[in-house]
Protein backbone atom coordinates (compact mmCIF):
# COMPACT_ATOMS: atom_id res chain seq x y z
CA UNK A 1 0.00 0.00 0.00
CA UNK A 2 1.47 3.24 -1.03
CA UNK A 3 0.62 6.34 -0.07
CA UNK A 4 1.50 9.33 -2.21
CA UNK A 5 2.14 13.01 -1.10
CA UNK A 6 1.06 15.73 -2.91
CA UNK A 7 4.23 16.26 -4.27
CA UNK A 8 4.90 13.57 -5.87
CA UNK A 9 1.52 12.83 -6.89
CA UNK A 10 2.51 16.57 -8.61
CA UNK A 11 5.40 15.60 -10.04
CA UNK A 12 4.27 12.05 -11.62
CA UNK A 13 1.72 14.44 -13.33
CA UNK A 14 4.12 16.60 -14.78
CA UNK A 15 6.27 14.22 -16.40
CA UNK A 16 4.53 13.37 -19.61
CA UNK A 17 3.25 17.08 -19.99
CA UNK A 18 6.80 18.41 -19.41
CA UNK A 19 8.10 15.48 -21.82
CA UNK A 20 6.32 16.15 -24.22
CA UNK A 21 6.75 20.27 -24.16
CA UNK A 22 10.57 19.35 -24.06
CA UNK A 23 10.62 17.34 -27.25
CA UNK A 24 7.96 20.57 -29.14
CA UNK A 25 10.80 22.63 -28.04
CA UNK A 26 13.73 20.23 -28.94
CA UNK A 27 12.19 19.52 -32.26
CA UNK A 28 11.69 23.22 -32.76
CA UNK A 29 15.06 23.62 -32.50
CA UNK A 30 16.56 20.91 -34.18
CA UNK A 31 14.64 21.78 -37.67
CA UNK A 32 15.62 25.49 -37.59
CA UNK A 33 19.25 24.27 -37.00
CA UNK A 34 19.51 21.71 -39.45
CA UNK A 35 17.49 22.63 -42.13
CA UNK A 36 18.71 25.28 -44.61
CA UNK A 37 17.14 28.56 -44.09
CA UNK A 38 15.57 29.11 -47.21
CA UNK A 39 14.51 33.21 -46.85
CA UNK A 40 11.04 32.48 -47.84
CA UNK A 41 9.18 35.70 -47.44
CA UNK A 42 5.09 35.27 -47.41
CA UNK A 43 4.15 38.84 -46.85
CA UNK A 44 0.73 39.77 -45.44
CA UNK A 45 -1.23 42.42 -47.26
CA UNK A 46 -0.82 45.84 -45.64
CA UNK A 47 2.63 46.07 -44.11
CA UNK A 48 5.93 47.09 -46.09
CA UNK A 49 7.82 44.00 -45.61
CA UNK A 50 7.84 40.41 -44.33
CA UNK A 51 9.79 41.77 -41.14
CA UNK A 52 7.26 44.39 -40.16
CA UNK A 53 4.49 41.98 -40.25
CA UNK A 54 6.29 39.67 -38.02
CA UNK A 55 6.79 42.27 -35.81
CA UNK A 56 3.11 43.19 -35.68
CA UNK A 57 2.06 39.78 -35.16
CA UNK A 58 4.31 39.52 -32.45
CA UNK A 59 3.66 43.09 -30.85
CA UNK A 60 -0.55 41.80 -30.77
CA UNK A 61 0.69 38.29 -29.46
CA UNK A 62 2.43 40.60 -26.41
CA UNK A 63 -0.37 42.88 -26.11
CA UNK A 64 -2.71 39.64 -25.60
CA UNK A 65 0.00 38.00 -23.11
CA UNK A 66 -0.71 41.15 -20.97
CA UNK A 67 -4.24 40.96 -20.79
CA UNK A 68 -3.49 37.44 -20.00
CA UNK A 69 -1.43 38.51 -17.04
CA UNK A 70 -4.06 40.83 -15.68
CA UNK A 71 -6.87 38.53 -15.82
CA UNK A 72 -4.80 35.27 -14.31
CA UNK A 73 -3.79 37.68 -11.55
CA UNK A 74 -7.64 38.52 -11.44
CA UNK A 75 -8.44 34.82 -11.46
CA UNK A 76 -6.32 34.81 -8.37
CA UNK A 77 -7.23 37.20 -6.70
CA UNK A 78 -4.66 39.41 -6.31
CA UNK A 79 -6.13 42.36 -8.34
CA UNK A 80 -9.17 42.64 -6.11
CA UNK A 81 -11.31 42.43 -8.74
CA UNK A 82 -12.80 39.12 -9.99
CA UNK A 83 -15.54 39.32 -12.30
CA UNK A 84 -17.16 36.30 -13.36
CA UNK A 85 -16.51 36.57 -17.16
CA UNK A 86 -12.39 36.47 -16.71
CA UNK A 87 -11.70 33.14 -17.02
CA UNK A 88 -13.25 33.36 -20.83
CA UNK A 89 -10.88 36.54 -21.12
CA UNK A 90 -8.01 34.77 -20.17
CA UNK A 91 -8.76 32.00 -22.36
CA UNK A 92 -9.59 33.70 -25.20
CA UNK A 93 -6.21 36.03 -25.25
CA UNK A 94 -4.35 33.18 -24.35
CA UNK A 95 -5.96 31.65 -28.17
CA UNK A 96 -5.30 34.87 -29.90
CA UNK A 97 -1.89 35.44 -28.37
CA UNK A 98 -1.06 32.01 -29.41
CA UNK A 99 -2.57 32.14 -32.84
CA UNK A 100 -0.73 35.52 -33.48
CA UNK A 101 2.30 33.38 -32.32
CA UNK A 102 2.53 30.69 -34.76
CA UNK A 103 3.23 32.62 -38.05
CA UNK A 104 5.63 34.12 -36.55
CA UNK A 105 7.33 31.43 -35.52
CA UNK A 106 6.92 29.34 -38.49
CA UNK A 107 8.62 32.34 -41.01
CA UNK A 108 11.60 32.65 -38.26
CA UNK A 109 12.12 28.81 -38.17
CA UNK A 110 12.07 28.24 -41.55
CA UNK A 111 13.31 31.05 -43.45
CA UNK A 112 15.83 32.09 -40.80
CA UNK A 113 16.43 29.25 -38.63
CA UNK A 114 17.64 28.82 -35.48
CA UNK A 115 21.23 31.25 -35.36
CA UNK A 116 23.72 31.45 -32.92
CA UNK A 117 25.67 34.91 -34.80
CA UNK A 118 24.40 37.28 -32.30
CA UNK A 119 23.47 37.18 -28.47
CA UNK A 120 20.75 38.39 -29.14
CA UNK A 121 19.41 35.99 -32.04
CA UNK A 122 20.83 33.12 -29.88
CA UNK A 123 18.47 34.14 -27.16
CA UNK A 124 15.58 34.51 -29.57
CA UNK A 125 16.05 30.91 -30.99
CA UNK A 126 16.33 29.41 -27.16
CA UNK A 127 13.59 31.32 -26.26
CA UNK A 128 11.36 30.61 -29.27
CA UNK A 129 11.87 26.97 -28.99
CA UNK A 130 11.46 27.11 -24.84
CA UNK A 131 8.25 29.15 -25.25
CA UNK A 132 5.87 26.32 -27.54
CA UNK A 133 7.69 24.00 -25.31
CA UNK A 134 6.58 25.56 -22.13
CA UNK A 135 2.84 26.66 -23.78
CA UNK A 136 2.38 22.88 -24.47
CA UNK A 137 3.37 22.33 -21.23
CA UNK A 138 0.70 24.62 -19.96
CA UNK A 139 -2.14 23.40 -22.22
CA UNK A 140 -1.36 19.97 -21.25
CA UNK A 141 -1.49 20.53 -17.15
CA UNK A 142 -4.61 22.31 -17.61
CA UNK A 143 -6.14 18.78 -18.52
CA UNK A 144 -4.97 17.09 -15.29
CA UNK A 145 -6.49 17.50 -12.15
CA UNK A 146 -4.98 17.82 -8.77
CA UNK A 147 -2.18 19.14 -9.45
CA UNK A 148 -0.11 21.32 -6.77
CA UNK A 149 -0.97 25.12 -6.48
CA UNK A 150 1.95 26.29 -8.05
CA UNK A 151 2.34 24.95 -10.87
CA UNK A 152 -0.31 26.83 -12.98
CA UNK A 153 0.86 30.36 -11.84
CA UNK A 154 4.59 28.94 -12.41
CA UNK A 155 3.94 27.37 -15.84
CA UNK A 156 1.86 30.44 -16.96
CA UNK A 157 4.58 32.92 -15.21
CA UNK A 158 7.38 31.13 -17.91
CA UNK A 159 5.27 31.55 -20.57
CA UNK A 160 4.56 34.98 -20.21
CA UNK A 161 7.95 36.05 -19.26
CA UNK A 162 9.29 33.79 -22.15
CA UNK A 163 7.32 35.78 -24.55
CA UNK A 164 8.12 39.09 -23.49
CA UNK A 165 12.15 37.91 -23.59
CA UNK A 166 11.11 37.38 -27.63
CA UNK A 167 9.33 40.13 -28.25
CA UNK A 168 12.35 42.13 -26.31
CA UNK A 169 15.54 40.35 -28.66
CA UNK A 170 13.10 40.84 -32.29
CA UNK A 171 10.07 43.32 -32.24
CA UNK A 172 11.82 46.09 -30.06
CA UNK A 173 14.88 46.08 -32.06
CA UNK A 174 13.00 46.44 -35.02
CA UNK A 175 11.11 49.40 -33.66
CA UNK A 176 14.10 50.96 -32.30
CA UNK A 177 15.48 50.33 -36.07
CA UNK A 178 13.18 51.78 -38.05
CA UNK A 179 10.86 53.76 -35.62
CA UNK A 180 7.27 52.60 -35.11
CA UNK A 181 6.00 51.99 -38.67
CA UNK A 182 4.48 49.51 -40.59
CA UNK B 1 -16.35 25.26 -17.11
CA UNK B 2 -13.58 24.87 -18.84
CA UNK B 3 -13.84 21.41 -20.81
CA UNK B 4 -10.91 19.08 -19.89
CA UNK B 5 -10.72 18.53 -24.07
CA UNK B 6 -10.10 22.45 -25.08
CA UNK B 7 -6.37 22.48 -24.24
CA UNK B 8 -5.85 20.15 -26.26
CA UNK B 9 -7.86 21.78 -29.11
CA UNK B 10 -5.71 24.69 -29.07
CA UNK B 11 -2.69 22.77 -29.30
CA UNK B 12 -4.05 20.86 -31.73
CA UNK B 13 -5.63 24.28 -33.88
CA UNK B 14 -1.84 25.59 -33.41
CA UNK B 15 -0.29 22.89 -34.72
CA UNK B 16 -2.18 22.78 -37.48
CA UNK B 17 -1.80 26.24 -38.13
CA UNK B 18 1.86 25.61 -38.21
CA UNK B 19 1.40 22.75 -40.62
CA UNK B 20 -0.26 24.58 -43.31
CA UNK B 21 1.91 28.00 -43.28
CA UNK B 22 4.64 26.13 -43.27
CA UNK B 23 3.81 23.67 -46.34
CA UNK B 24 2.78 27.48 -47.80
CA UNK B 25 5.97 28.67 -47.28
CA UNK B 26 8.01 24.99 -48.63
CA UNK B 27 5.70 25.25 -51.80
CA UNK B 28 6.67 28.77 -52.49
CA UNK B 29 10.45 28.63 -51.89
CA UNK B 30 10.39 25.29 -53.72
CA UNK B 31 12.12 26.08 -57.38
CA UNK B 32 9.63 26.90 -59.59
CA UNK B 33 9.12 24.25 -62.53
CA UNK B 34 9.15 25.64 -65.98
CA UNK B 35 5.99 27.19 -67.08
CA UNK B 36 3.52 24.48 -67.84
CA UNK B 37 2.00 23.55 -71.07
CA UNK B 38 3.75 25.91 -73.76
CA UNK B 39 0.68 27.68 -75.88
CA UNK B 40 1.39 25.75 -78.88
CA UNK B 41 -0.97 22.81 -76.90
CA UNK B 42 -3.93 24.66 -77.10
CA UNK B 43 -5.52 25.28 -80.62
CA UNK B 44 -5.20 28.72 -81.67
CA UNK B 45 -8.56 30.46 -81.73
CA UNK B 46 -10.21 33.65 -81.96
CA UNK B 47 -12.88 33.37 -79.26
CA UNK B 48 -12.01 33.58 -75.69
CA UNK B 49 -11.76 29.91 -74.35
CA UNK B 50 -14.40 30.26 -71.25
CA UNK B 51 -11.69 28.55 -68.99
CA UNK B 52 -11.01 30.90 -65.99
CA UNK B 53 -7.59 33.78 -66.92
CA UNK B 54 -4.75 32.24 -65.28
CA UNK B 55 -4.32 36.19 -63.97
CA UNK B 56 -0.82 36.97 -62.43
CA UNK B 57 -2.67 36.43 -58.92
CA UNK B 58 0.39 33.99 -58.09
CA UNK B 59 1.03 35.46 -54.73
CA UNK B 60 4.55 33.15 -54.53
CA UNK B 61 7.33 35.27 -54.05
CA UNK B 62 10.09 35.34 -56.60
CA UNK B 63 13.71 34.50 -55.08
CA UNK B 64 16.27 37.38 -56.81
CA UNK B 65 18.88 35.72 -59.21
CA UNK B 66 21.79 34.10 -57.78
CA UNK B 67 24.91 36.83 -57.51
CA UNK B 68 26.90 38.64 -55.58
CA UNK B 69 26.85 42.35 -55.33
CA UNK B 70 30.09 44.60 -54.29
CA UNK B 71 30.30 48.40 -53.52
CA UNK B 72 30.50 51.01 -51.50
CA UNK B 73 28.36 53.72 -49.48
CA UNK B 74 27.70 57.01 -50.34
CA UNK B 75 30.14 59.17 -49.43
CA UNK B 76 32.67 56.12 -49.44
CA UNK B 77 33.73 54.92 -45.77
CA UNK B 78 32.55 51.53 -46.31
CA UNK B 79 32.74 48.91 -48.49
CA UNK B 80 29.16 46.30 -48.46
CA UNK B 81 28.73 42.99 -50.20
CA UNK B 82 25.79 41.09 -50.75
CA UNK B 83 25.69 37.52 -51.87
CA UNK B 84 22.02 36.11 -53.21
CA UNK B 85 21.38 32.21 -53.18
CA UNK B 86 17.73 30.96 -53.42
CA UNK B 87 16.51 33.80 -52.19
CA UNK B 88 18.83 34.08 -49.17
CA UNK B 89 21.13 36.92 -48.43
CA UNK B 90 24.44 37.21 -46.88
CA UNK B 91 25.95 40.37 -46.50
CA UNK B 92 28.88 42.14 -45.12
CA UNK B 93 29.19 46.00 -44.75
CA UNK B 94 32.96 47.12 -43.28
CA UNK B 95 34.41 50.37 -42.89
CA UNK B 96 37.66 48.99 -41.49
CA UNK B 97 36.43 50.39 -38.10
CA UNK B 98 33.11 48.89 -37.58
CA UNK B 99 31.42 45.86 -39.32
CA UNK B 100 28.36 44.17 -39.67
CA UNK B 101 27.31 40.76 -40.76
CA UNK B 102 23.81 40.22 -41.63
CA UNK B 103 21.58 37.42 -42.94
CA UNK B 104 18.04 37.78 -44.41
CA UNK B 105 15.77 37.68 -47.74
CA UNK B 106 15.60 38.51 -51.12
CA UNK B 107 12.40 38.03 -52.78
CA UNK B 108 10.76 40.44 -55.52
CA UNK B 109 13.56 42.23 -55.89
CA UNK B 110 13.78 43.31 -52.28
CA UNK B 111 16.25 42.52 -49.91
CA UNK B 112 15.77 42.69 -46.22
CA UNK B 113 18.51 41.52 -43.64
CA UNK B 114 19.19 41.98 -40.07
CA UNK B 115 22.55 41.23 -38.65
CA UNK B 116 25.45 41.82 -35.61
CA UNK B 117 25.71 44.94 -34.09
CA UNK B 118 22.12 46.23 -34.85
CA UNK B 119 22.83 45.83 -38.44
CA UNK B 120 19.62 46.24 -40.94
CA UNK B 121 20.14 46.48 -44.41
CA UNK B 122 17.31 47.42 -46.76
CA UNK B 123 18.06 47.44 -50.54
CA UNK B 124 16.16 47.37 -54.10
CA UNK B 125 17.70 45.64 -57.04
CA UNK B 126 17.08 46.95 -60.43
CA UNK B 127 19.22 44.72 -63.43
CA UNK B 128 22.47 44.61 -61.87
CA UNK B 129 22.68 47.30 -59.01
CA UNK B 130 21.16 46.55 -55.77
CA UNK B 131 20.80 50.47 -54.09
CA UNK B 132 19.68 50.56 -50.58
CA UNK B 133 20.16 51.67 -47.02
CA UNK B 134 22.48 49.82 -44.77
CA UNK B 135 22.63 50.53 -40.61
CA UNK B 136 24.61 49.53 -38.07
CA UNK B 137 26.67 50.67 -35.33
CA UNK B 138 24.61 53.91 -34.89
CA UNK B 139 25.72 55.03 -38.18
CA UNK B 140 23.34 55.02 -41.52
CA UNK B 141 25.03 54.46 -44.99
CA UNK B 142 22.94 54.94 -48.51
CA UNK B 143 25.10 52.38 -50.66
CA UNK B 144 25.25 50.94 -54.13
CA UNK B 145 26.30 47.79 -54.98
CA UNK B 146 27.18 46.28 -58.35
CA UNK B 147 27.12 42.20 -59.83
CA UNK B 148 30.49 41.48 -59.24
CA UNK B 149 32.53 38.37 -60.48
CA UNK B 150 35.33 36.62 -58.77
CA UNK B 151 38.06 37.58 -58.01
CA UNK B 152 36.03 40.42 -56.56
CA UNK B 153 33.26 39.90 -54.10
CA UNK B 154 33.06 38.73 -50.29
CA UNK B 155 35.11 36.49 -48.69
CA UNK B 156 34.69 34.81 -44.82
CA UNK B 157 37.41 33.05 -42.15
CA UNK B 158 35.54 31.81 -39.54
CA UNK B 159 38.50 29.40 -37.25
CA UNK B 160 39.78 28.85 -33.44
CA UNK B 161 42.97 29.78 -33.13
CA UNK B 162 44.79 29.55 -29.92
CA UNK B 163 41.20 28.34 -27.98
CA UNK B 164 40.34 31.84 -29.64
CA UNK B 165 37.13 32.61 -31.89
CA UNK B 166 38.75 33.93 -35.45
CA UNK B 167 36.40 35.44 -38.08
CA UNK B 168 37.20 37.94 -40.71
CA UNK B 169 35.85 39.17 -43.68
CA UNK B 170 36.79 40.84 -46.89
CA UNK B 171 35.14 42.98 -49.67
CA UNK B 172 36.82 42.49 -52.89
CA UNK B 173 35.60 46.04 -55.05
CA UNK B 174 35.97 45.54 -58.38
CA UNK B 175 39.21 47.34 -58.79
CA UNK B 176 40.72 45.21 -56.41
CA UNK B 177 40.60 47.82 -53.61
CA UNK B 178 39.27 45.68 -50.11
CA UNK B 179 38.85 46.30 -46.89
CA UNK B 180 38.45 43.90 -43.96
CA UNK B 181 37.93 43.28 -40.22
CA UNK B 182 39.24 40.25 -38.02
CA UNK B 183 37.10 39.75 -34.88
CA UNK B 184 39.28 37.37 -32.27
CA UNK B 185 36.80 36.87 -29.37
CA UNK B 186 34.67 39.72 -29.60
CA UNK B 187 37.40 42.23 -30.31
CA UNK B 188 37.18 44.02 -33.92
CA UNK B 189 40.12 45.29 -35.89
CA UNK B 190 40.95 46.18 -39.35
CA UNK B 191 42.50 42.72 -40.91
CA UNK B 192 45.34 42.83 -43.53
CA UNK B 193 44.46 42.67 -47.13
CA UNK B 194 43.46 39.37 -48.21
CA UNK B 195 45.45 37.22 -51.39
CA UNK B 196 42.35 36.73 -53.71
CA UNK B 197 44.38 33.81 -55.66
CA UNK B 198 45.08 31.58 -52.62
CA UNK B 199 42.12 33.37 -50.62
CA UNK B 200 44.72 33.71 -47.25
CA UNK B 201 45.59 36.61 -45.12
CA UNK B 202 48.08 36.64 -42.39
CA UNK B 203 46.64 37.50 -39.61
CA UNK B 204 48.73 37.93 -35.89
CA UNK B 205 51.33 35.82 -37.21
CA UNK B 206 48.08 33.11 -38.14
CA UNK B 207 47.78 32.36 -41.82
CA UNK B 208 44.09 32.42 -42.20
CA UNK B 209 41.93 30.47 -45.10
CA UNK B 210 38.98 32.11 -46.60
CA UNK B 211 35.81 31.08 -48.41
CA UNK B 212 33.72 33.45 -50.43
CA UNK B 213 30.75 34.05 -50.22
CA UNK B 214 29.34 33.96 -53.40
CA UNK B 215 26.08 33.76 -54.69
CA UNK B 216 26.02 32.10 -58.30
CA UNK B 217 28.70 29.72 -57.39
CA UNK B 218 26.84 28.37 -54.25
CA UNK B 219 29.60 28.98 -51.97
CA UNK B 220 29.99 29.80 -48.52
CA UNK B 221 26.26 29.32 -47.30
CA UNK B 222 26.26 26.22 -46.07
CA UNK B 223 27.49 26.03 -42.94
CA UNK B 224 27.03 30.14 -42.41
Amino acid sequence: MTTETASTSTAAKLMVPVTIGALVALTLGLYGKLHHPSGIAVNVAGFSNPLAAKTWLATGAAFFAIIQLLSALSMWGKLGWSPSWNGTLHRWSGRIAFAFAVPVMVHCVYALGFQTFDTRVLVHSLLGCLFFGTFTVKMLVLTKRGLAGWVLPVVGGLVFTMLIGLWLTSALIYFQTNGISF
Amino acid sequence: MMKLRSPIVTLLCGLVLALVLWALGANAAAPKKVEPKAVTDVQPTSTPISTPNPVRSSKAPVAAKNATYVGQTDDGAASVAIALRTGQAIAYVCSGKIESWLQGTAFDGKIEMTGTHNGVLTATISGTTATGTVKTGGKTWKFSAEVAQPPSGLYRSASQVNNAKVVAGWVVLKNGDQVGMVETNGVEKAAPAIDTATRTAVVDGNTLTATPIDGEAGTGFDGF
